[in-house]
């Protein structure tokens, strides 16, 4: 499947269109993740944990979103744009969509 | 395209700014603002107790008797009474007019101290009574008390808090007001030592008058700074009561050249106040 | 007593996050300055038009980070809730997270060997109140080589 943010496949002619597909996924952390969070809100830096859950979350959006378009029969999603939040504390929530297409 | 590639040479996206220098300006605004509300409700707020007269507040709080769920309150009867008989003279010798029903209880606790609860109760422990060995610092302490009626400290204080959250929530400031809450604790420390003054005052003008001079009066301080070692060293802008040594100073200063006589006092010790 | 403790604590936190989050944040923009220099030579384009239409592939690249404010930013972003005006103090840490999640990508795209990146979109969210997170997306191209 292929997979772009922009309105075209490079190289690549479309054939048709399915229309739009999404993804989403929540996702909430161990308690470990959020106490060393919590001690990084002192001295600050990148909270490692969150961004680990924040790629997990991620990817299985993105899976979702492949799931979806190959039920449709696509080979590519364009114009894939993301939505990320923070649904509950310790949760994260990742949507994803774009438009599902043939291509040649 | 032919792609040129330019490193960036400079970062206008973030201020020069040094955050020590601004954090300094932000805590000195709130510094100005947290004076400027506390002197507002305070004098303010002053004005309006006075016009609960003192009468209306004592009939109120007339049947307030809750200390019995607080403290420990003794049941030594006899102490008890001669402790409110020593009051009623103190108040008829002085002509000290008031409208509160004033009793003293004493508190089973060894750590010597007194106050003033609102209706006109006076606690005392039984930690204070077995220290203090002259009835002039017995009288000092109770009149210390009841100038924190005549004052009408506790409802300034209500005043003060009240009107400070209020401030706090009214200007929308909730969960940020964490330095505000900060400032302004200090400044009402400030304040409070300002009443504790205040009744030390009064408890020199009776003591004058009950006994014709201030010896012995400052037996409470000498009492009070015994237990007090670790908290002299820390500065009086930390605490709810000026330091003993400066109060101890106030009695000097207001002395007169009267060398009256000092009573001697001996309360029933801790244990029996206590059992 | 209790108005030594409360402001005592204060403080120590306050320099605690002042010490260690300024040395967290000038080794983080040293790394940065560094890893920009070194992938200066991928170009990186919001647009969505290619201007090549000779292309091997394509890959969906992404990047992300999430990056925690120190107790003195955020003390400071508390106070200025107050006063209103430019938050400086977390510029700097929105800065960092942006640079960061791009060079990621980045990195990501030049591993896979593109020649271009382009579709690029960033995104940014809040992670319990003082801390953000901020994901880049892009379309990264290989373009066709031409063999003489």
């Amino acid at each position: 499947m292929i997979l772009t943010t922009i309105d075209q496949v490079p190289g690549r002619q479309i054939q048709e269109h399915y229309g739009l597909v999404s993804g989403s996924t929540v996702r909430s952390k161990n308690v470990f993740r959020d106490f060393f969070a919590g001690l990084k809100d002192i001295v600050g830096g990148e909270l490692k944990g969150y961004t680990e859950l924040l790629e997990e979350t991620r990817s299985e959006a993105l899976e979702r979103l492949v799931t979806q378009a190959e039920s449709k029969g696509a080979n590519a999603v364009i114009n894939i744009r993301f939505a990320t939040s923070d649904v509950a504390p310790g949760a994260a929530e990742v949507f994803v969509y774009g438009t599902a297409v043939r291509v040649i | 395209m032919k792609y040129v590639p330019k490193p960036d040479l400079d970062n206008p996206n973030v201020s020069k700014s040094h955050p020590l220098i601004d954090l300094a300006f932000l805590l000195g605004g709130v510094t100005a603002l947290a004076l400027i509300a506390l002197f507002a409700f305070q004098k303010f707020g002053e004005r309006l107790v006075v016009l609960l007269p003192a009468e209306k507040e004592a009939a109120w709080l007339k049947n307030l008797s809750v200390e019995k769920e607080f403290f420990k309150v003794s049941s030594h009867w006899r102490t008890e009474r001669e402790l409110n008989e020593l009051l009623n003279d103190l108040i008829k010798k002085t002509q000290f007019v008031s409208p509160y029903n004033f009793n003293v209880k004493i508190v089973c606790d060894e750590t010597p101290n007194a106050f003033a609860i609102p209706g006109g109760k006076i606690m005392v422990t039984s930690g204070l009574l077995e220290r203090l060995k002259t009835k002039n610092g017995l009288v000092f302490t109770l009149s210390h008390e009841l100038g924190h009626f005549k004052g009408r400290h506790h409802l300034k204080k209500i005043i003060r808090s009240v009107g400070m959250s209020f401030f706090t929530s009214l200007a929308g400031f909730e969960s940020q007001s964490q330095a505000l809450t900060l400032v302004s604790g200090l400044l009402n420390l400030s304040f409070d030592r300002e009443q504790e003054l205040a009744a030390d005052l009064l408890a020199i003008e009776l003591s004058k008058k009950y006994f014709g001079g201030l010896n012995g009066a400052s037996e409470l301080f000498e009492v009070l700074s015994k237990e007090e070692s670790l908290s002299s060293s820390i500065p009086s802008w930390f605490l709810t009561h000026p330091h003993s040594e400066e109060r101890i100073k106030v009695i000097r200063e207001n002395s007169n050249e009267n060398q009256n006589e000092i009573e001697k006092y001996q309360a029933p010790g801790n244990k029996s106040l206590c059992l | 007593m209790n108005g030594l403790v409360e402001w005592g604590s204060v403080l120590v936190l306050l320099a605690v996050g002042f010490v260690f989050g300024g040395r967290s944040e000038r080794r983080h923009y040293k790394s940065i300055q560094n890893r920009e220099t070194k992938l200066l030579a991928l170009p990186l384009k919001s647009e969505t038009k290619l201007q090549v239409s000779e292309i091997e592939d394509v890959l969906l690249v992404t990047g992300s980070v999430a990056i925690a404010s120190d107790y003195l930013k955020t003390f400071i972003a508390n106070l200025k809730n107050i006063f209103g005006g430019r938050l400086s103090s977390f510029e700097s840490l929105m800065d960092r997270a942006r640079r960061e999640a791009t060079l990621r990508l980045k990195d990501q795209a030049a591993k896979w060997g593109a020649d271009e990146v382009i579709g690029f979109r960033l995104e940014t969210s809040t992670i319990r109140q003082n801390g953000i997170e901020i994901l880049a997306v892009g379309t990264a191209v290989k373009f066709k080589k031409l063999s003489t």
